[in-house]
């Protein structure tokens, strides 16, 4: 920073906050025109705060809405016991998954949009659903169906956890539509994760229903994991 | 009195995620973030008649989640400090890599940085609270507040030197934000 221009780092921290009134910013600002050094200075301290704000802009999401348990703690220590269960059991999956794929360089994991470079290798497609978002449910379900018609061979897995669980779920949008292809195709199978079942339960205090042609597994991930292993093609939605 | 109203549990309920986040910034551990927030809501629930000032109650949800997280450390003051950073979540196996490469770099930089630091700036920086809101949280005067946020960043300009280096890194942060 030049001698005539005598704002401080600490002064330039402030100004990045808010923390001056109008004359203190206006008489930065000035400074920041005169000076080269100084405004790379506040360049570089405004892309520090973005970069940290997006760094925690997508954060792991709470196995549990800590809200509602805190809510229910009281009274309700079976449920709590359970939860510790199901946290402990998802973070094992997890981390095997995770050891799984860092150890074998992630042969089969694509997005669907990579679906047609992969399909001659593989006979045996797995499609993730995490999010009950329409579009990219839509896109799975006629991805599913593409295959189905174009290859009598192949083996279609839609596996269902977090939110995405809702699209395996009685009431769901989409019930016409996998009954329509669980109906004309017998090589295409929905699966629900327990755990998110379990999750599910626990927040809204009923039991979880599934459509007839879901199929409950244990966890997701585990049977992603186990899927990868035998070579399946595996696709997040 | 606003602690006993139901819009009382209805702010708790709507700013839980808020909570969450910065939480997750002290701990960088996602189980324990959660543990954080659940005993700070369970305080708050239990606490409620204090709660009387609907204005200063989001300060006053994050001064109780500060207080817990440092009963924290008074019982853990026999072990290690947390240290592991879980990066890894159900929802995002297919992250993209550059993505995860920037965010790993800013969270460990940010990791290392002294706790008292990380708190202030945490606030100010995700929270987008006032240094005065700061002082009132963490219970340190305003001055201790702009001198920490300010050796906070002083640090972290050092060890996120590497990330600025990377152009192509920055380049797909940007597209993704």
């Amino acid at each position: 920073m030049s001698k005539e221009n005598t704002v401080s780092f600490e002064e330039l921290n402030y100004f990045i906050d808010g923390q001056l009134t109008r004359s203190e910013r206006a008489k930065i600002l000035d400074a920041l025109k005169k000076d080269d050094v100084l405004s790379k200075s506040m360049c570089e301290l405004q892309r520090n705060n973005e970069f940290v704000q997006l760094s925690y802009s997508h954060i792991p999401e709470p196995d549990q809405n800590p809200y509602l348990t805190a809510t229910k703690r009281s009274g309700r220590q079976l449920f709590a016991i359970a939860a510790s269960l199901l946290i402990l059991l998802s973070s094992t999956i997890s981390w095997q998954l995770q050891s799984y794929l860092m150890n074998n360089q992630q042969p089969n994991i694509m997005e669907l949009s990579q679906l047609g470079d992969a399909l001659p290798k593989s006979n045996k497609v797995l499609i993730h659903v995490s999010e009950m978002d329409d579009k990219r449910i839509k896109k799975a379900l006629d991805t599913t169906e593409e295959l189905l018609t174009n290859n009598k061979q192949v083996r279609v897995e839609i596996i269902a956890n977090t939110s995405g669980l809702s699209l395996l779920r009685k009431n769901s949008p989409y019930a016409a539509r996998i009954s329509s292809l669980s109906n004309q195709y017998s090589n295409v199978k929905f699966k629900a994760c327990g755990i998110a079942m379990q999750a599910a339960k626990l927040k809204e205090g009923k039991e979880i229903n599934l459509l007839p042609e879901a199929e409950k597994v244990p966890a997701a991930l585990d049977e992603i994991l186990h899927h990868l292993k035998e070579n399946w093609a595996y696709f997040k939605a | 009195m606003f602690g006993q109203s139901r819009y009382f549990r209805q702010f708790l309920q709507n700013n839980w995620r808020d909570l969450y986040r910065v939480a997750y910034v002290w701990t960088h551990d996602s189980q324990l973030a959660s543990d954080l927030v659940q005993e700070t809501i369970t305080r708050c629930l239990k606490h409620r008649q204090k709660f009387e000032n609907e204005k200063q109650l989001k300060v006053w949800l994050f001064k109780v989640m500060s207080n817990c997280w440092h009963d924290h450390f008074r019982r853990q003051k026999n072990n290690v400090e947390l240290d592991s950073v879980d990066l890894y979540s159900s929802t995002n196996l297919e992250e993209e890599y550059y993505r995860l490469q920037v965010m790993k770099h800013v969270q460990q930089a940010f990791e290392v940085l002294k706790s008292d630091y990380r708190e202030a700036l945490s606030l100010v920086v995700i929270e987008g609270m006032s240094y005065e809101d700061v002082s009132q949280v963490l219970d340190i005067p305003i001055g201790t507040v702009m001198s920490r946020v300010s050796r906070a960043r002083s640090r972290l300009k050092e060890l996120m030197k590497d990330v600025h280096l990377n152009d192509e890194l920055a380049t797909n942060v940007w597209s993704i934000k």
